[in-house]
């Protein structure tokens, strides 16, 4: 069910520009309820364990053993290698 | 081992991330000890991190797969915005031999006030004692 809530002038235009942020970045208007919403899973203020453990199980395993660690270990290689030319 | 989170936050490294999505020993210790531990409410990441993980699995799946699989197991974890980070980092890299991934962990860290959980890497444990006096350091492979 839908509520009022009173906001000033200032964090009206601050909520905006969020949106206009949040439209550009999932190309589809975004109510002042899903700016909040979004917010408010920024500051980590809607955190459901549950939930979140039932997510990481579905990408548990997803990688093949030492599959992740060698392209990160690769990546970084190149990274210091090219850090190392410059110093 | 037990820990206290009296603050209730944490952050996760790429590496250690890695071993949970590998689902590897280490990876279980993750889950078990940090992801699934009550004390702990928010779970931060470096945008990095993100990218590291996207990267992974571009290689593996190509670009738009990766943007999915990635943005949607992150999707419970806050990753901390680049522009707070930039001045501790660079700090960071100034003063130790240490990649610019991992200034990046250790910046969320320090400018949170917050523990950071890794894996044991070289790097990092030639400066533990330096970086340990500015951070606290929890590594998965201590469990």
């Amino acid at each position: 069910m839908a509520t009022t809530i009173q906001i000033s002038e200032k964090t009206k235009k601050k909520l905006f520009m969020i949106m206009n942020q949040l439209e550009k970045e999932w190309g589809r208007r975004v109510t002042y309820n899903e700016a909040i919403q979004f917010l408010l899973k920024e500051e980590g203020r809607d955190f459901n364990r549950q939930e979140f453990l039932n997510n990481i199980r579905k990408y548990q395993g997803i990688l093949k053993p030492g599959e992740g660690k060698d392209f990160l270990k690769e990546l970084r290689m190149r990274d210091y290698k090219r850090d190392r030319k410059f110093s | 081992m037990t820990e206290s989170f009296h603050n209730s936050a944490i952050v996760i490294d790429t590496g250690a991330l890695i071993e949970l999505l590998e689902d590897s020993k280490l990876g279980k210790i993750l889950s078990e000890k940090f992801l699934q531990n009550p004390e702990i409410e928010r779970y931060y990441i470096s945008p990095l991190t993100d990218t590291e993980l996207k990267y992974i699995f571009c290689r593996r799946n190509g670009y738009e797969e990766a943007k999915e699989i990635v943005q949607n197991f992150l999707k419970d974890f806050i990753i901390c915005s680049e522009n707070h980070l930039r001045d501790e980092v660079f700090r960071l890299k100034c003063e130790f031999p240490i990649s610019l991934a991992d200034s990046y962990s250790l910046a969320v860290a320090i400018i949170l006030k917050i523990p950071l959980c890794m894996k044991k890497e070289e790097e990092i444990q030639n400066n533990l004692k330096n970086l340990s006096a500015r951070v606290k350091l929890i590594f998965i492979d201590d469990y």
